[in-house]
């Protein structure tokens, strides 16, 4: 019978991982997110941006850490009772003190698309920051988030965050509430929210187990944990990549180089 | 010290004067909290260095709270100016913070109102106890590759285990850590939690000049014998040999020489949360 092996992603491999997932992400929603909103993506994951790889100093040297910031999320009137006008895109984003080590790897602002709903003119937006950081005790990646209103910078509590994502994530904010959890940013050193980590090692280890058939996905190891992994997490925010759109787009990727490197190996045999 | 391994029953008292270890705390409350003329006396409190500083909360409101303004109590600590992270356990806080051999007391001022929410984390009902089993459950993890033994506590169980640290139980949460389970490790790891302080912490510098590391190493794969100085120099390569010869390492209270084995240090002193909570500072301070 075989061992029922840990399936983890270790401190050496996560960098690679998180590469990979930043690249997928981007072929996946590159041409403004067209594809995945056509193959059941929500709006919010047409809108979103890409995911970038930066570094953070430590005191055991340099951490990788993906990040996904600015993500507008309308949430119609603001939990206050308060609506916004129209003429409201030029607001004042109040910002995170971040340490100065993150700042030479910022890449530039996202460009922000509107979602829909803004266009009635009376919907809030909350921005929101993720940040996925490896656990070095689960041996997992461990998602981070933090919001503030877009119009006046307020830092967004704990109701609003899970009320915010219900209204576009599957879930109620109930459940929503029970998944998120208040967590300290471990580079930061600030207070945001993550999710629920105990599970996480089991359900990648149920997801990822060879199955009879193959109908798993094709992809480099790396990758198909990241992917998989998002799939456990990603839905709570809105954020879930369609399957269908992960199959054809990232498999069939995959299986273009494995075929170029099948054929090297074969030129390989040919000519020694 | 090199070289000599304690016999049980020192390593016994040694954990038992950790357990029993507390942190002298003065504190005043803010002057904007204050209502009455004159202002009140501040309060002298004793805050287990194994337990959490919100668990004074109690003590601080019958003292302070009838000066206080009318709004909802949330309790939270300042020194120097900067809000005090209250998940970090009381005497490492101290530890790492204060200057000279330690301040007797230490001087706190506590804060009822305004909540600083951009920078602590909020303390609610039972945040304190959460935060603790969350640490638990990931130290359970390091050391046995699951977090079960945790997870399958009860309410009541977790709820006696949580009063055993508050109140510095330290007979009864070893008794409750063999019944439930929690006293095996599996593994050869420990769980170690690192707080690297360079400067003067005030209102300039801040949780910003506070460096964390939370990370695991494996007594058994090192060739050389696991010691303070080989973890930072040789494992971390945080630090140069000559820069370790400008910091202190304090854990419990007390300053310890970088070639204290570390699984020694792991089984006397680490916290209730089976963390070991080492604290590097200027050995200047």
């Amino acid at each position: 019978m075989e061992g029922r092996r840990e399936v983890v992603v270790t401190e050496e491999e996560w960098p690679n991982a998180a590469v990979a997932f930043a690249r997928a992400w981007s072929v996946l929603l590159g041409k403004g997110g067209g594809m995945a909103g056509g193959r059941g993506g929500s709006a919010l994951l047409k809108s979103a941006g890409r995911w970038e790889v930066r570094g953070s100093r430590t005191l055991g040297g340099e951490v990788q850490y993906l990040c996904l910031e600015r993500v507008a999320v309308a949430v119609g009137e603001d939990s206050r009772g308060e609506g916004i006008g129209e003429g409201s895109t030029g607001v004042e984003l109040w910002e995170v003190e971040e340490s100065d080590d993150d700042e030479e790897a910022l890449a530039g602002p996202t460009t922000l698309q509107p979602p829909a709903s803004r266009d009635s003119g009376t919907g809030v937006v909350h921005l929101y920051d993720f940040h996925v950081v490896h656990n070095p005790s689960y041996q997992v990646p461990e998602v981070f988030f933090f919001g503030r209103c877009g119009r006046d910078g307020r830092v967004l509590n704990f109701e609003e965050v899970a009320r915010d994502f219900s209204l576009h994530a599957p879930y109620s904010q109930e459940d929503l509430s029970s998944v998120f959890v208040p967590k300290e940013h471990p580079l930061l050193l600030l207070p945001w929210y993550g999710t629920h980590l105990c599970e996480t090692p089991g359900l990648l280890r149920a997801m990822l187990a060879p199955r009879e058939g193959g109908c798993g996905l094709h992809l480099e190891p790396e990758l198909r944990y990241m992917v998989s992994w998002w799939s456990a997490i990603g839905k709570h925010f809105g954020l879930g990549l369609p399957l269908e759109l992960v199959k054809d787009s990232l498999a069939s990727q995959q299986d273009v180089v494995r075929e170029k490197s099948v054929t090297r190996a074969e030129r390989a045999d040919i000519n020694p | 010290m090199e070289g000599t391994k304690p016999t049980t029953s020192q390593a016994a008292d040694v954990q038992r004067e950790h357990w029993r270890g507390a942190v002298a705390l003065k504190l005043e409350l803010h002057p904007d909290e204050v209502t009455t003329v004159p202002p009140p006396a501040p309060l002298f409190v004793l805050a287990p260095r194994l337990g959490y500083l919100p668990q004074v909360a109690q003590q601080a409101l019958e003292h302070f709270g009838s000066v206080l303004p009318p709004g909802e109590n949330e309790i939270w600590f300042e020194y120097q100016g900067v809000p005090l992270k209250w998940h970090i356990p009381t005497g490492s806080l101290f530890d790492l913070l204060s200057e000279g051999d330690g301040q007797y007391p230490w001087c706190l001022t506590v804060h009822f109102r305004s909540y600083p929410r951009n920078i602590l984390q909020q303390v609610t009902g039972d945040s304190m106890q959460a935060s603790y089993f969350n640490s638990l459950k990931e130290s359970a993890y390091v050391l046995t590759g699951s977090s079960n033994s945790v997870m399958s506590l009860t309410k009541k169980s977790q709820q006696e285990l949580w009063q055993n640290v508050l109140q510095s139980q330290d007979v009864e949460f070893f008794a409750n850590m063999q019944k439930m389970d929690l006293a095996k490790p599996t593994r050869s790891r420990i769980p170690i939690r690192v707080y690297h302080r360079e400067k003067v912490f005030d209102s300039f510098t801040g949780w910003k000049s506070i460096d964390y590391l939370s990370k695991s190493f494996d007594i058994d794969a090192e060739k050389d014998e696991l010691t303070a100085r080989h973890l930072f120099r040789d494992c971390l390569k945080s630090h140069s040999e000559e820069e370790l010869g400008k910091v202190k390492l304090v854990v419990a209270g007390v300053e310890l020489s970088l070639d204290v084995n570390v699984g020694d240090m792991y089984s006397h002193l680490k916290n209730a949360d089976n963390w070991l909570y080492l604290v590097l500072k200027p050995a200047t301070s």
